[in-house]
């Protein structure tokens, strides 16, 4: 097992002591977790909400399902930049390697940092894109030939996932080389 | 490459010749035929010809084709003529379209006939499954040894039900009860019949008189009396009697069955029906569209240049008269374009837009490269890409797909190629597939090099690449509204309007190889963008503050190539995901289990992966389309061209 795991385990076993804070990877897998959770959020919210609508077109036209479930997972792509970034931020601190990363306390609070707006764009653009998922499905009921279209207007919204997701991995990558 | 130029042809000829002129004109497929009514609005013309109202003829093609498609669904269950993705339609010819009257009557009494028998059978379904539950209730009883429904005795009085089998009969059936004013003892006689695994299965024998207190009694401990009222004789002599009704109904089903399957050789026949129907329905649309007289009708349309020979040779054939006009400037003929057979699949980008206007541009030319090379990027992985050839390949040679989406999978398949280029260009196949293959189960140090770099882990060369790409797509987009300004003769405009911008665009970059001379150009630029853009003001003033304000147009520019930073974005997403299942599949080791472990994670994750990229990058290699590059010059808002022709939706149109 590595040094470090081990330091964070020791201090975080003595009750009361807060010395945890100090390590850079403890910084660096909080950013990591954390990225994933908010956008996983997001996307599972955002698809909800399309997939209620979702249901209800299917309820009244069951040939549309096929069309349907792309517009309804347009959200999901949020979850997938946030799982990259968390990958990519693993990577970096050692995970998928014999050894954890040997990193400072400054390097893990910026890797954090860093995670951020993969983590928090993701959870708000994938619910705003679920509600534009839902109001084109409604296009879908009047027009059952405009899918493309519906999927571009959906996935507008995505464009600013995209470019969250573009600043993260750019940031996680210059702090650790 | 280009927008079909149309003439406007008017056919006026003989009443007699309409029916067969028309049929002709149909199987021409050439021309789209312009709604003559509006033209009555005019006294002029209403007292002189008069246009035909068919709704009601077309209110029944409708409704017939609605009853032969509920026919084609009965049809398809009982035929054994299995129909498949990968079975060509059965072909439809002019002579089995002009002999279809025949062979109506027959084919649509068949079809009721049919539609009777499926009646008939979901009528012994319903028989079929009441016996069976009616089977199920009796079964506890067969060892009741009364006939049902039969006089029992006058002093006496039975009667069944079911008991869970926890509860104690004898609790209740030797208690007492209140009679009147006085207190009882029940007198009755109980035998258990059957059981199954909740329930016991109870005949009890009472006294008349106290039947109805012990039946109050029994049902406060969860007693079910069961009566079979529409039945007599003894409960085996039933069962008896509903297995040989369930053998009858069985034969008459099998009966109904081989009879629908007969009928269901008519399965082609009737999908050729309702494609002929349809067409006729159609026919029966531009029926309405002529404007008739006693002796002669009169026939608008748009065909494209390409084809007014045929379009003459038929007139001549029935000796009609044909005037050709080109169009009035107030006129908007409808779109149809023409492109080389390469970049046709490309035109689905554009029609999703909206198509150019007659006198616009089709941009596909243009599209086409620019889609095939951003869709490459996006998904920029070596193995995705040959999936997607080649399955997008054996799809078209062996499924009999069509229409919409067999342009979709050609537009896939063709941009697989450059996604397969890309894909080597950045070392990505499968992901990392080559190096994890090899250092899991061959301790190998193998990888596939990229041909030019690797945007993981040098993902600031992929950013500028984007951005140079984005940059060349816009000035091209610049270009073309030049071409089209100087094509209309407005050179002013197509100078100082396409043309400062493209030399101020393109003074940018040069600043970073030569300061000077870039900051000249930029500065010619900038400078026609003042003196110019402003011109439509009156004043002065506002000439210099138009020009000035012109200059924050760069801001928009900017953000337009910014925006091409999602082709970083999404061949990165596509690349490490895959690499992340990679990953995890080898997370097993090299041993079976490992391989096992690595094998399903590869097909599902790379599925997963595959499907989602290729989305992202369809909708955002056509987004950089609509937003970044339509807007520099598109002039959209055509009607497409609705060829009179015959179409087909189960069949093929041959000759």
């Amino acid at each position: 097992m590595n040094e470090a795991i081990n330091t964070i385990a020791t201090t975080i076993s003595e009750p009361g002591s807060l010395s945890f804070l100090e390590s850079g990877l403890f910084w660096g897998f909080f950013g990591a977790a954390l990225c994933a959770l908010l956008a996983f959020i997001g996307s599972a919210r955002g698809v909800n909400i399309a997939g209620e609508a979702a249901a209800g077109l299917v309820t009244e036209d069951p040939s549309m399902f096929g069309k349907i479930v792309i517009i309804e997972n347009l959200p999901a792509t949020q979850a997938i930049y946030g799982l990259l970034i968390a990958f990519v931020a693993c990577g970096k601190l050692g995970l998928f390697s014999a050894e954890l990363a040997d990193i400072t306390l400054i390097q893990g609070a910026l890797l954090f940092l860093a995670c951020l707006p993969m983590g928090i764009v993701g959870l708000f653009s994938a619910i705003f894109q679920g509600r534009t998922a839902a109001a084109t499905i409604s296009i879908l009921t009047k027009n059952p030939n405009e899918t493309s279209k519906c999927i571009l207007i959906t996935a507008m919204v995505e464009t600013f996932a995209i470019f969250a997701l573009l600043i993260s991995f750019l940031l996680v990558n210059f702090i650790i080389k | 490459m280009a927008i079909v130029k149309m003439k406007k042809v008017t056919v006026i000829a003989m009443a007699q010749d309409k029916n067969a002129m028309l049929d002709d004109l149909m199987w021409l497929s050439a021309v789209d035929v312009n709604p003559l009514s509006e033209k009555l609005s005019d006294e002029e013309w209403s007292s002189l010809v008069k246009c035909d109202n068919m709704t009601e003829h077309s209110d029944d093609i409708t409704e017939k084709i609605s009853f032969l498609e509920r026919t084609l669904k009965i049809y398809r269950q009982y035929s054994k003529e299995k129909r498949s993705l990968f079975t060509p339609y059965p072909v439809l010819t002019r002579s089995e379209f002009a002999s279809y009257s025949e062979t109506e009557d027959e084919l649509f009494s068949n079809a009721r006939n049919a539609v009777k028998a499926v009646e008939h059978l979901n009528g012994l379904k319903a028989e079929e499954n009441r016996l069976e539950t009616l089977r199920e209730r009796l079964l506890p009883w067969q060892r009741l040894p009364i006939r049902l429904n039969d006089s029992f005795s006058e002093k006496a009085t039975y009667f069944i039900g079911s008991l869970p089998l926890k509860q104690d009969i004898l609790s209740v059936t030797e208690g007492e009860f209140v009679f009147g004013e006085t207190t009882e003892k029940f007198a009755a006689w109980t035998e258990c019949l059957a059981k199954d695994k909740s329930y016991g299965y109870w005949i009890v024998i009472c006294h008349a008189s106290q039947e109805k207190q012990l039946l109050s009694a029994l049902a406060d401990i969860g007693f079910n009396k069961i009566s079979f009222p529409e039945l007599s004789g003894t409960v085996p002599e039933n069962l008896r009697d509903i297995e040989h009704k369930k053998e009858d109904i069985s034969e008459q089903r099998a009966a109904l069955t081989v009879q629908l399957e007969k009928y269901a050789e008519d399965l082609s026949k009737v999908e050729k029906a309702i494609d002929i129907l349809s067409n006729v329905h159609r026919l029966v649309g531009v029926h309405e569209k002529l404007l008739n007289t006693e002796t002669a009708f009169m026939l608008e349309a748009w065909a494209p240049v390409d084809r007014m020979d045929d379009v003459s040779a038929l007139c001549e054939k029935y000796g009609a008269y044909l005037s050709v006009e080109d169009p009035k400037d107030e006129e908007e003929p409808p779109i149809k374009l023409k492109n080389p057979k390469i970049f046709q699949p490309f035109e689905a980008v554009t029609e999703m837009f909206a198509l150019p206007t007659y006198r616009g541009l089709d941009p596909n030319f243009m599209v086409a490269p620019f889609y095939f090379l951003f869709f490459g990027m996006m998904l920029s992985d070596a193995g995705y890409g040959l999936v997607l050839a080649v399955v997008g390949f054996l799809a078209l040679k062996f499924t009999n797909i069509r229409g919409s989406m067999r342009n979709m999978i050609k537009l896939f398949s063709i941009c697989g190629i450059s996604t397969v280029v890309w894909g080597f260009l950045f070392g990505s196949f499968f992901g990392d597939a080559v190096a994890v293959i090899s250092s899991t189960f061959f301790g190998s140090d193998l990888a596939l090099k990229p041909i030019w770099f690797d945007p993981v882990s040098d993902p600031i060369t992929l950013l500028i690449v984007s951005f140079v790409v984005g940059f060349l797509h816009i000035i091209v987009g610049l270009g073309l509204k030049m071409y089209m300004l100087i094509r209309d003769k407005q050179y002013f405009a197509a100078v100082f309007d396409a043309g400062s911008w493209i030399v101020l665009l393109l003074g940018i970059p040069l600043i970073l190889v030569n300061a000077v001379l870039g900051g000249i150009v930029v500065g010619i630029g900038a400078l026609s963008l003042i003196a110019t853009q402003g011109r439509d003001k009156k004043d002065v003033f506002g000439k210099i503050i138009g020009g000035v304000g012109s200059l924050y147009g760069i801001t928009g520019y900017l953000s337009d190539v910014l925006s091409y930073s999602r082709i970083l974005a999404l061949g990165l997403s596509a690349g490490v995901i895959g690499s992340v299942f990679n990953k995890l599949g080898s997370l097993g080791g090299s041993n079976f289990f490992g391989l096992i472990l690595f094998i399903v994670i590869f097909a599902v994750g790379h599925t997963l992966n595959i499907a989602l990229s290729i989305l992202g990058a369809y909708v955002h290699a056509s987004r950089l389309q609509f937003i970044e590059f339509f807007s520099k010059f598109y002039e959209s808002g055509g009607r497409k061209f609705d060829e009179f022709g015959v179409n087909a939706k189960y069949t093929e149109i041959g000759q």
